[in-house]
């Protein structure tokens, strides 16, 4: 008798708990979609649906505000690419973001470098309060300040220079030294936050490393580009092309302190975007430019996914 | 061909004070082992002979040469860390090669020599490996490759296998000592384990808070511990200590390893009356915890006695160690063998 009933439901079990099993599976994927249905939900209507529809209208003709629109094609994009202006947007864009990401990257390591190695601590921890602080300060009060340091006839630094007898110098008056000018605002501004980024690389070094080299009888340079850069080259190499993607997008900087002057030596793509849209109304070629914009930083991403994969990895 | 000598040697770290005065000579050609407890000061005096640490004062030598103010790698030495220090973003050979490229050693002669060193340590095949795609002992065997390859006067290594799992560390101790036979250069090791220290060392120095407890052979280690502290420390389980037996605050030592339980009547034998608490069958031999009227005694044995019982502990004479109030060792006397006679148990 026993047996037999055992027999029974054994045979019955298996069907019940697969039907079970399958009604908890469905609900627990409905619950999955569910948690990820708000971010998922923000992407689209914020990021992917306005990335389309910029696409979609770079091949329209039309002002922001009127409703009638004709289809153009590439049209948009034949006359930015003939057009000398834009050109010379795309290399100024080009050339700010090479040169103020050279600099920051170069400047930021070698702060760190110092501020680790704490030959002179009060002055480290010191530096590393003060050299933070442009990070934090509003853009807008920042640039305030710097155009009155930079007036040629009135500025502080040319009133200096002058002093030391060695000249005015034209800063953001000249179409030759404007766009240099707006770089080294931004790599005062920058520096810090990034040396703060490539410091916490530096400490992750473990130390027995260097004990090694030091042991190896290594000299101080090779130690730096033998050990200390390649180390750290993970970290150098991802705020590279974060920092490459924010410079590309410039905008604020060039809005506050040149608007694109002199004679277009500052305009930058956004900028030129935003002129384009909000001054002229022509959204047409506005949005073709933030196709191309679009692209040079997808490219950059592109490579820094491509590289992530060949990232070190130790113990 | 170096010996090490340091001298009146202090390390103090702010207000601690790790090494107060050490005076140690290591020998040409020895396989001399550092060892003790965690921060009884082994370790940093290891990192002072290697230069990566200054004496706070004192002198230290290599032959006759004083290098308290010697880099590191002009010492003539190599070293090899507990978690090997490899350099992660070279290649295994890359790493081996390093120093020798700061030697500015030419190109034939490197690879040379990394091929010589790479047979002994059976490295060949992972040349152009990075550290990451390596075992544990294979990483170990770089170390030990990246110090042979320099041809150092002395080698430093600082716990070297402690990373390892039970079985490669065994099979590794049997190639450092091979190895420090072919060499035949100063071998200084720093280990917290006594049994790795007793197997490898032809020399050991036991340390406790920066003071040299003892210097002696594995055997006399063993066989002679000159105080309470190194008869506790060397042996597993460590020496019986019955204290509260003789006057003048007198105790006396007995190895686990040389109890008779129960012996026959007639025999001249320190005896003390025990029960047993516990008993841990370990193969060969057992572990007996019993209980004494002067506390807590090991034995192990490979006799066997009954659970939860009676029973009598006896001691050869010969194998008592008797140690004054300061708990170091002195003389079994004829005076105090009268006192033992006298409070052995019948």
């Amino acid at each position: 008798m026993l047996s037999f009933s055992n027999v029974g439901t054994q045979a019955a079990k298996p069907r019940k708990k697969k039907k079970v099993k399958q009604k908890y599976r469905l609900g627990e994927q409905l619950a999955g979609y569910g948690l990820v249905a708000p971010a998922i939900i923000l992407l689209c209507v914020f990021t992917i649906y306005p990335m389309l529809y910029l696409i979609y209208s770079s091949l329209f003709d039309g002002k922001l505000i009127s409703k009638k629109r004709n289809f153009v094609g590439f049209e948009n994009y034949e006359k930015l690419l003939t057009d000398s202006d834009f050109l010379r947007v795309i290399s100024n864009t080009v050339v700010y973001s090479i040169l103020l990401v050279a600099f920051t990257m170069v400047l930021a390591v070698l702060v760190a470098v110092w501020l680790n190695s704490k030959v002179t601590p009060r002055l480290n921890s010191l530096t590393q309060a003060a050299i933070f602080t442009p990070h934090i300060i509003s853009l807008v009060s920042a640039s305030m300040v710097f155009m009155w340091l930079m007036d040629p006839q009135i500025g502080f630094i040319n009133s200096i220079l002058t002093k030391l007898g060695l000249g005015k110098f034209p800063f953001l008056a000249s179409p030759n030294t404007a766009l240099i000018s707006l770089v080294m605002v931004m790599v005062w501004k920058s520096v810090g936050y990034y040396s703060l980024l490539i410091l916490a690389a530096l400490q992750n070094i473990p130390p027995n490393i260097y004990e090694a080299a030091a042991l190896d009888d290594t000299p101080k340079v090779r130690v730096f580009f033998r050990i200390t850069l390649p180390m750290i080259s993970p970290t150098v190499f991802f705020t590279t092309i974060v920092a490459t993607i924010s410079s590309f997008q410039v905008f604020d900087t060039v809005s506050l302190m040149t608007q694109g002057g002199p004679v277009n030596s500052t305009n930058t793509l956004v900028y030129y975007i935003y002129q384009y849209a909000f001054k002229y109304m022509k959204l047409g070629p506005a949005m073709a430019a933030g196709v191309i914009l679009l692209v040079f930083v997808l490219v950059l991403t592109i490579i820094y996914f491509a590289f992530l994969g060949k990232k070190v990895h130790y113990q | 061909m170096s010996s090490i000598t340091l001298t009146n040697v202090k390390k103090v770290y702010g207000e601690d004070v790790i090494i107060p005065d050490l005076n140690l000579v290591i020998e040409d050609g020895s396989f001399t082992v550092l060892v003790g407890p965690s921060g009884c000061g082994k370790s940093t005096t290891l990192r002072m002979i290697a230069g990566l640490e200054g004496p706070t004062s004192g002198n230290i030598y290599i032959d006759d040469q004083d290098v308290v103010n010697v880099a590191p790698g002009k010492r003539g030495i190599a070293m090899v860390f507990q978690n090997y220090a490899l350099y992660p973003t070279m290649t295994v050979k890359q790493n081996i090669e390093f120093g020798l490229v700061n030697k500015k050693v030419p190109k034939a002669e490197r690879e040379k020599l990394i091929k010589e060193v790479c047979e002994i340590v059976g490295l060949e095949k992972y040349l152009s490996r990075k550290p990451g795609q390596l075992s544990g002992g294979q990483r170990q065997r770089v170390a030990l490759a990246r110090a042979m390859v320099k041809k150092p006067k002395v080698f430093l290594m600082d716990e070297p296998l402690s990373n390892l799992d039970a079985k490669l560390r065994a099979a590794m101790r049997v190639e450092l000592i091979q190895l420090h036979k072919r060499l035949g250069t100063t071998f200084i090791y720093v280990t917290h384990d006594q049994v790795e220290a007793m197997s490898m060392g032809d020399n050991i120095v036991l340390m406790d808070k920066g003071i040299i407890m003892q210097r002696s052979s594995p055997r006399d280690m063993y066989n002679d511990p000159q105080n309470v502290y190194t008869a506790q420390f060397i042996g597993t389980p460590p020496m019986n200590i019955v204290r509260d037996l003789l006057l003048d605050n007198y105790s006396i030592g007995f190895r686990p390893e040389k109890i008779t339980l129960n012996p026959d009547a007639g025999e001249d034998m320190f005896r003390i009356k025990g029960h047993v608490m516990t008993k841990e069958h370990l193969g060969s031999e057992i572990n007996y915890s019993i209980t004494t009227e002067y506390g807590l005694v090991m034995a192990k044995l490979e006799q066997e006695v009954a659970d939860d019982c009676d029973v009598m502990i006896g001691v050869d004479y010969a194998n008592l160690y008797i140690f004054d109030q300061n708990d170091n060792r002195t003389e079994l006397d004829a005076n105090i063998k009268k006192a033992l006679i006298a409070v052995s148990a019948q």
